[in-house]
């Protein structure tokens, strides 16, 4: 088992250097020579030549490339334009603010998309099957930041129970924290149960058909067994699979919840960078959110080896 | 007389479809003495398995309902609450499985999916039921059950696994044991030892059996009494002996006259259609002598040392670990008109050669010959035109159609991408292939879903010569079908080997039905035939252990024939699997007689 997860990160690796080529490639593809802004008003030649030289412009592409690479390596993302700050500090700073944001909103999906979509699949062609997805295709279809400012303006505004926007460090005060937090989790969160209980309904649903399950009920266990220790844990793994990648999707797509809520977190860095032009940080976010779908599927992957003891033989 | 331990009365089982109650059973009785095996047999919507789940009431509640009385041991089970009925099901009545691959499940040990059962009904702790499992596992005579309790069903073979399906349903010491079709997806020789192992076990607790199965070989070699179904109704029923000896009902009379009987050949030498019988008479009209088909002047196909070995991978440099000796070194001939047929059990690799021939995979090694043209070193462009010449036939009707395509357009394509006709006259074409194997030639514009089992295959036996071709390979073309369309299908293959002078190559692990169409034989063990020669002789004077194994283990339709069996060889089928460096040894062949040819063998097989 443990060759296979092995293996697996290894098989990451070429990924990872294609991704490090294409952002490298776009940086070379963006319009406009950066030296020429460095140098100013007058264009100076030999400032021209002494920032070429300095940048190692003059070299290869090739040679720049593996330059550049090792500056990555060494967690060197470069400077940011606008705030002249590390691309590496900036990350640092928002990153882990999105990543709670996230996972927290990945809970709220689970706790309410995955029992639905078991309660769904259980009783097919009832009305409750027929509620529970007609609240799905509610939360699916509607849009996260309408969601948003309805809730702020009951909750925040006509309630007065949670603060409508702003963000605490969980550091510094994590109930605070959580105040600040559960309106926009609760946001994504429900956009993502809907797509996690249809994907769990229909996971149930072929499981609850199989031969096993039926030789579950014929050696007398009851249904509360049956559907969780014998059908959920095999329907469990496409929804593995789908809760990684949104997970994924989330880091880099919470760009309006974090807007509305005024939250500052990953999706607004990049909002920002890109008006801004500020092209390191686009360079940064982009490498560290094609990382971050690696690590998830590499983590997907693991996971199956985990849940499917098939896969824990196969060579 | 014993009360007994079962009783059925009036059971009639409904769907609800399309507003309507349709029953599937029609108002059945019947009983079950202690320590006897009553078996139900009939062919696919019989209602036979639909009796099963109903006893055990587990079938779709809503859309489903069960009238009538089921008592077990005086108590009427279909009043019971679920509570109850729970602690009945796995308890009282343990029920096991056709299909035994995916009965289990994946994701927990078999030991533990053995203890569960214990545990719900006896009250037992996990380390307790632990204990009790290995006690079981060597009562089913797994190898080694120690170890085994802990591994994941994947890492069984099939066999192995119907074994622990035994283990678990006999957990409790039910009072009856409902086998339904367990050994229909397993190879003669396996189906063999599981139908042994059933009886032993029986014999040990004496518990009552209700066995449902298709096949009236296996009746007689283990039912008592004997029920048989059509369409929701009890057509017959009685004690087994009675029934085979003097079937009253013209269904039964034809269920029985469809069963392949090994060794009902004697003294024939060409193939022989099965008897027909008429379904509202019950008159068996003898099938018609065949014409000698076959032209032993030059051969259509030759096949010369094919070798197909498959690489297996491992480790995080994927390194050549070994190798699946699937075919090795095999050679035979086919003349035009005649059949061979290539027997063996799962992974002999009967299949592999076959697809070998027609390049769906390319062989490691050897030679192919198609009316003497090479066929293997040829560029893809010249032997598609080939592909012409030889067909194949699979086993699956259902998933060999595309489901989206009309049946003609399906049938019409061959001829279309060969370009032999245009998309116009093609429709007539279709219309002619379609009669010629016993359809309405109306039926272009219908999809495969509007058909049977039996008449999807006729499609695809229509598909297949459609561009005319000298040599058809027939997959396992009959196995999923049902006895009395697998006699008419069969019949259909004679008809056109006669019309068309076709060369079969029948793979097929069916020994019965193999004795009825095939001119020669040739057995596979392990990749390789071991033995190959005419029918007559082959299966009149066996050579090789394991042909005589494998004729041993086929179940007679003749219960008389029962006690005389000597009891089986309970090993599995040896893995293929060889090491990178494996010696393949040189096998010696000896002649038989003429046109019969086995291989030497060594000690392994005394």
């Amino acid at each position: 088992m443990i060759e296979i997860v092995f293996r697996r990160c290894i098989v990451v690796l070429p990924t990872l250097l294609l991704v490090s080529i294409i952002v490298f490639g776009m940086q070379k593809l963006l319009p406009g020579d950066p030296i020429l802004t460095m140098a100013g008003e007058d264009r100076d030649p030999q400032t021209i030549a002494y920032l070429q030289e300095k940048y190692r412009l003059n070299d290869p592409i090739p040679v720049q490339y593996v330059a550049w690479l090792g500056q990555i390596l060494r967690g060197d993302l470069g400077i940011s334009l606008r705030t002249e700050q590390p691309v590496l500090s900036l990350i640092a700073q928002k990153l882990p603010v999105t990543i709670q944001l996230a996972a927290f909103a990945m809970v709220i999906a689970f706790i309410i998309g995955v029992p639905a979509g078991i309660i769904s699949a259980i009783r097919k062609g009832t009305a409750t099957d027929y509620a529970i997805n007609v609240v799905a295709l509610s939360g699916l279809s509607i849009p996260n930041f309408w969601l948003g400012l309805m809730l702020i303006l009951l909750v925040s505004v006509q309630w007065q129970l949670l603060p409508a926007s702003g963000y605490t460090s969980p550091l510094e005060d994590l109930s605070q924290n959580l105040r600040t937090m559960i309106m926009p989790a609760f946001v994504l969160g429900t956009g993502l149960a809907g797509v996690l209980m249809r994907h769990t309904r229909s996971a149930m649903l072929g499981v609850l058909r199989s031969d096993y399950v039926r030789t579950a009920r014929a050696k007398g266990l009851n249904e509360k067994t049956v559907i969780l220790r014998h059908a959920l844990k095999n329907a469990l793994v496409p929804i593995i699979t789908l809760s990684t990648l949104l997970f994924g999707e989330l880091l880099a797509g919470a760009v309006l919840t974090e807007q509305i809520f005024t939250i500052p977190g990953f999706g607004k860095l990049i909002v920002d960078a890109v008006f801004t032009r500020d092209y390191a940080v686009v360079q940064g976010v982009v490498l560290c959110t094609a990382v971050g779908f690696i690590l998830m599927n590499l983590l997907a992957d693991i996971l199956y080896i985990v849940v499917n003891p098939r896969l824990r033989d196969a060579s | 007389m014993t009360p007994p331990i079962l009783s059925v009365t009036k059971l009639r089982t409904s769907f609800y479809n399309d507003g309507a109650w349709t029953p599937v059973i029609r108002d059945i009785s019947f009983d079950i003495a202690p320590r006897t095996t009553v078996a139900i047999v009939g062919e696919s919507g019989s209602g036979k398995s639909m009796t099963a789940l109903s006893i055990m009431r587990l079938l779709p509640g809503g859309n489903s309902k069960v009238e009538g009385n089921i008592t077990l041991a005086g108590r009427s089970l279909l009043d019971l609450p679920e509570r109850e009925m729970r602690n009945v099901r796995g308890n009282e009545i343990a029920m096991i499985f056709q299909e035994p691959m995916t009965s289990l499940n994946p994701s927990l040990t078999i030991g533990f999916q053995i203890a569960e059962a214990l545990m719900r009904h006896r009250n037992m702790s996990l380390t307790q039921a632990e204990a009790e499992v290995i006690r079981l596992l060597d009562r089913v005579r797994i190898p080694s059950a120690k170890s085994r309790a802990n591994d994941y069903p994947h890492r069984l073979s099939g066999g192995m696994r119907q074994r622990v399906m035994i283990a678990m349903a006999l957990a409790c010491k039910p009072k009856l044991l409902i086998a339904d079709e367990p050994t229909t997806a397993l190879d003669v020789t396996i189906q063999a030892q599981i139908l042994e192992l059933i009886r032993d076990l029986q014999d040990e607790d004496g518990m009552a059996v209700l066995f449902i199965t298709h096949d009236m070989g296996v009746v007689a070699e283990i039912a008592d009494r004997t029920i048989v179904m059509l369409r929701g109704d009890v057509v017959e029923s009685g004690d087994t002996a009675d029934i085979f000896a003097n079937p009253q009902h013209a269904y039964t009379r034809s269920l029985l006259s469809a069963v392949p009987k090994l060794g009902s050949m004697i003294g024939k030498t060409r193939p022989l259609r099965f008897p027909l019988v008429d379904q509202q008479t019950g008159i068996a009209a003898e099938p018609p002598e065949g014409i000698d088909t076959v032209e032993a002047t030059k051969p259509i196909l030759e096949v010369k040392n094919l070798t197909k070995y498959f690489d297996i991978r491992k480790g995080v440099l994927r390194g050549l670990a070994g190798r699946v000796h699937a075919v090795e070194n095999v050679s035979f001939n086919i003349y035009p008109g005649e059949t061979l047929a290539l027997v063996g059990e799962s992974g002999c690799g009967k299949s592999t050669t076959g697809r070998s021939i027609v390049r769906l995979t390319a062989p490691t090694s050897g030679s192919i010959r198609l009316a003497g043209d090479d066929i293997l070193n040829i560029e893809k462009s010249s032997f598609r035109d080939m592909r012409k010449r030889m067909q194949m036939i699979f086993q699956d009707p259902y998933a060999s159609l595309n489901p989206r395509m009309r049946i003609g357009e399906s049938i019409a394509e061959p001829m279309i991408a060969h370009g032999t006709e245009t998309p116009k006259r093609a429709r007539e074409r279709v219309s002619e292939l379609l009669k010629s194997v016993g359809m309405s030639g109306d039926v272009y514009d219908r999809y495969p879903h509007e058909f049977s089992g039996g008449q999807r295959q006729r499609i695809c036996i229509a598909r297949a010569l459609s561009l005319g071709p000298q040599l058809i390979i027939a997959d396992e073309a009959v196995s999923a079908l049902d006895v009395s369309i697998k006699a008419q299908v069969i019949n259909l293959m004679l008809d056109l080997q006669e019309r068309l002078k076709l060369a079969f190559l029948f793979i097929s692990h069916d020994m019965a039905v193999v004795e009825r169409i095939s001119h020669r034989v040739a057995v596979m063990y392990l990749g390789e035939i071991v033995e190959i020669g005419t029918r007559a002789s082959v299966f009149g004077n066996p050579q090789h252990p394991y042909t005589r194994r494998l004729l041993s283990a086929v179940p007679m339709a003749d219960p008389s024939r029962r006690a005389g069996k000597k009891r089986l060889v309970n090993d599995e089928l040896k893995s293929p699997i060889r090491a990178v460096d494996y010696q393949v040894p040189i096998r010696q062949f000896k002649q038989v007689g003429p046109d019969h040819m086995v291989q030497e063998w060594g000690a392994e097989w005394s």
